[in-house]
């Protein structure tokens, strides 16, 4: 037993347990972040610079702080930011975003319209093979992609040879593709949403005029909107980040981002330097989108778990 | 304005255990103006009824009628219903303003000054006008209340319907609530379809009541009709608090009483002839029975029983008294001059006048108390003297 005096006192207790959870979190969110960081400053940096056998954890010396801010217009003689200007001429970076971009956006509308309506069904209609239907969508979730990969590669090639209609390295090849992935996970986020909606606010739109697709345009959907924007986000992540599909089912003139960077890494060099800038760039819309919707998404994805 | 008539109507639903039969055979004419008020416990189908009247639910089998027109394949939209939900229903996303104005907007083809000017009357009748520009979230529950009603009543529909409106509502709100809503109808005269399993709205606000029980019809009435001539033990039990007592008796028609283990009772003679059988359930309103302290001088001395007190519940004004009577309860409401307290013994006086009987196994009523029942006061009170 330890003697009362040296008892911590239930105060300090929680002092200490938050002192904890701080710092489990922070270990964790530095482990989240380090590497965007080291992406970001490596995109600053030369080649030698990057591949030295001691890299540098800050992008400049701390004896050059005092001067940096005394004249800030020398962080550009020491960051090397050339790399975000050759990087444009070196491979057709635009165009892999652009790609990424119609991939991405398109796979989400899709998700969204077939996600709505579905998770709407599923929500508030009782039919037959409700639950089974439910388990299938959620099972086909549990499934690794590369099992998938090469039957999709087959099923693609086997429409091309038949019908000759093609399908790989094709935009609505490679969007079928994430939306038939997107959309069971759509499903799912959205019916967890239009479950918080009270029925009798469809009931009221019904006695007040509507029709239930009246009702579910005009007054549901505006009330899943949080929900709607984060299972937007979700879809559109995945879409804009897949890589295994991407590499065997859309090169050529569709190679999203995620694929198109890879070329930075020839068979005889790497231009890290360019390889990060345009890591940095493309992150940087995506990032500017999340911090804009932060707050319905937030609320969004915390809104579906508690029955209000 | 219409009359509503329901015919027979009767709603199953489909579980993976069977069948489940929420409304029976139902039949009911609610008059044109006319406020009715369905009452009965949880799961006793009134507002299975109420949502198959407003076409939110389909219905198995039977037929209903606004006026001459037969609505029982309409959608909800083609009735021209309006409906107040328990929890309002308000859209959240929508001004008070949108919120009103949405169901004119989308049944029908008025001009947006003429909406607007529709929703500033009935926001100015309902005093919300000020409250038009807020978001439900911006309002306190009496305001959404009120909002909510004001949703229904802008519409000018053929029959309101309200699912417990008050019932989210704090004690004080809803008494106000209560009148005002009552007046409200009656000034707007629409047909009016009033859920609750409030027995105190039942009793006050309804022009008659619809008692219902595991989706059969009990009784309808006017409020006093069936508090007062209630055609079985569950209407008298459901109706009045503390509920009508009732005590197991069995009838000795040679010496014409209903005795128990703890007492016997001359037969009232305005029964005697429709008395049969051996067992009936005695009915008796706590407010009936009264303490006694004079018992040599009582002028019904055979109607008197000796009992104990087992619990004393002063309300302020009454005091319920808990009795045991031949080990079943009985509860006398009573203004306690007496003063009297658990394990005392007293008299209580059952007055013959004011006995219920009821058939021990059916629970139909054989024998109603003799309270007067002055239903043209009612009628006229509510403006309508020909539902009476």
């Amino acid at each position: 037993m330890i003697p009362e005096e040296l008892q911590l006192s239930s105060a300090t207790k929680d002092r200490l347990f938050g002192l904890l959870v701080k710092g489990v979190l922070g270990t964790l969110l530095l482990y989240a972040l380090f590497p965007i960081y080291w992406m970001v400053i490596s995109s600053f940096r030369t080649r030698t610079e990057i591949t030295a056998a001691d890299p540098q954890l800050l992008p400049v010396e701390l004896g050059q702080i005092p001067a940096i801010v005394q004249d800030p217009a020398l962080l550009l003689e020491i960051l090397h930011y050339e790399n975000y200007i050759t990087m444009w001429a070196r491979f057709p970076v635009l165009d892999y975003f652009i790609n990424s971009l119609i991939i991405a956006t398109t796979t989400t509308v899709f998700a969204l319209v077939v996600g709505c309506l579905g998770g709407y069904a599923f929500s508030k209609y009782r039919f037959p093979g409700k639950g089974g239907v439910g388990g299938a969508l959620l099972g086909t979730q549990m499934i690794p992609g590369i099992l998938i990969l090469l039957p999709m590669y087959l099923l693609f090639i086997w429409i091309q040879d038949t019908i000759g209609f093609p399908m790989t390295n094709t935009y609505h090849g490679i969007i079928f593709v994430y939306t038939t992935f997107t959309v069971p996970v759509a499903i799912w986020m959205l019916r967890g949403f239009f479950d918080t909606i009270p029925d009798s606010v469809e009931e009221a739109a019904r006695v007040d005029g509507c029709s239930r697709i009246q009702a579910l345009v005009r007054i549901i959907l505006p009330m899943a909107a949080p929900g709607i924007a984060a299972t937007g986000m979700f879809v559109f992540l995945v879409a804009f980040n897949e890589v295994l599909f991407a590499s065997i089912l859309a090169s050529g003139d569709v190679t999203p981002f995620a694929i198109g960077i890879q070329s930075f890494e020839t068979q005889t060099t790497a231009y890290w330097g360019e390889m990060m800038a345009a890591s940095t760039v493309a992150t940087a819309p995506i990032l500017l989108l999340f911090v804009l919707f932060q707050k319905p998404i937030v609320e969004g994805l915390t809104e579906g778990s508690v029955k209000q | 304005m219409a009359r509503v008539i329901v015919d027979d109507l009767t709603k199953e639903y489909n579980s993976p255990g069977g069948s489940i039969l929420a409304v029976d055979e139902l039949n009911l004419e609610i008059d044109d103006g006319e406020f009715v008020v369905f009452v009965g416990p949880s799961g006793c189908g009134k507002s299975t009824t109420l949502r198959c009247i407003a076409g939110l639910e389909t219905v198995t089998d039977g037929t209903l009628h606004f006026g001459d027109e037969d609505v029982t394949d309409q959608k909800p939209k083609e009735r021209n219903i309006a409906m107040v939900f328990q929890n309002y229903a308000l859209y959240p996303h929508m001004t008070s303003r949108e919120n009103m104005a949405f169901g004119l907007k989308m049944s029908t083809d008025l001009s947006k000054d003429v909406i607007d000017e529709r929703v500033e009357d009935t926001a100015e009748m309902m005093g919300i006008k000020e409250l038009l520009a807020d978001k439900p979230k911006a309002l306190s529950g009496g305001q959404q209340q009120r909002v909510a009603l004001g949703r229904a009543i802008v519409r000018d529909p053929e029959v309101f319907l309200m699912d417990e409106p008050l019932s989210n509502l704090d004690a004080k709100l809803r008494a106000q609530m209560r009148t005002e809503l009552q007046q409200l109808q009656s000034e707007l005269d629409v047909t009016t379809v009033y859920v609750t399993h409030d027995q105190t709205e039942a009793m006050t606000m309804g022009d008659r009541i619809v008692v219902l029980n595991d989706g059969k019809l009990q009784q309808v009435g006017t409020p006093l009709e069936c508090y007062h001539r209630p055609a079985n033990r569950f209407v008298a039990g459901f109706l009045g608090s503390p509920p009508m007592n009732f005590l197991e008796v069995d009838v000795d028609l040679e010496s014409g009483t209903l005795s128990n283990s703890a007492f016997s009772l001359p037969i009232p003679e305005s029964a005697v002839d429709d008395v049969s059988g051996s067992k009936l359930t005695l009915g008796i309103r706590p407010e009936h029975v009264s303490l006694v302290d004079a018992v040599e001088t009582h002028a019904e001395p055979d109607h008197l029983i000796e009992t104990e007190v087992t619990v004393t519940e002063p309300m302020g004004d009454i005091t319920n008294v808990y009795l045991d009577v031949g080990g079943e309860s009985l509860t006398v409401t009573s203004d306690d001059r007496l003063g009297v307290r658990g394990g005392d013994t007293v008299h209580i006086h059952v007055p013959a006048a004011k006995i219920h009987l009821f058939d021990a196994e059916s629970g139909e009523a054989i024998k109603h108390s003799d309270e007067p029942i002055d239903s043209t006061r009612i009628a006229e009170a509510s403006g309508h003297a020909e539902t009476a």
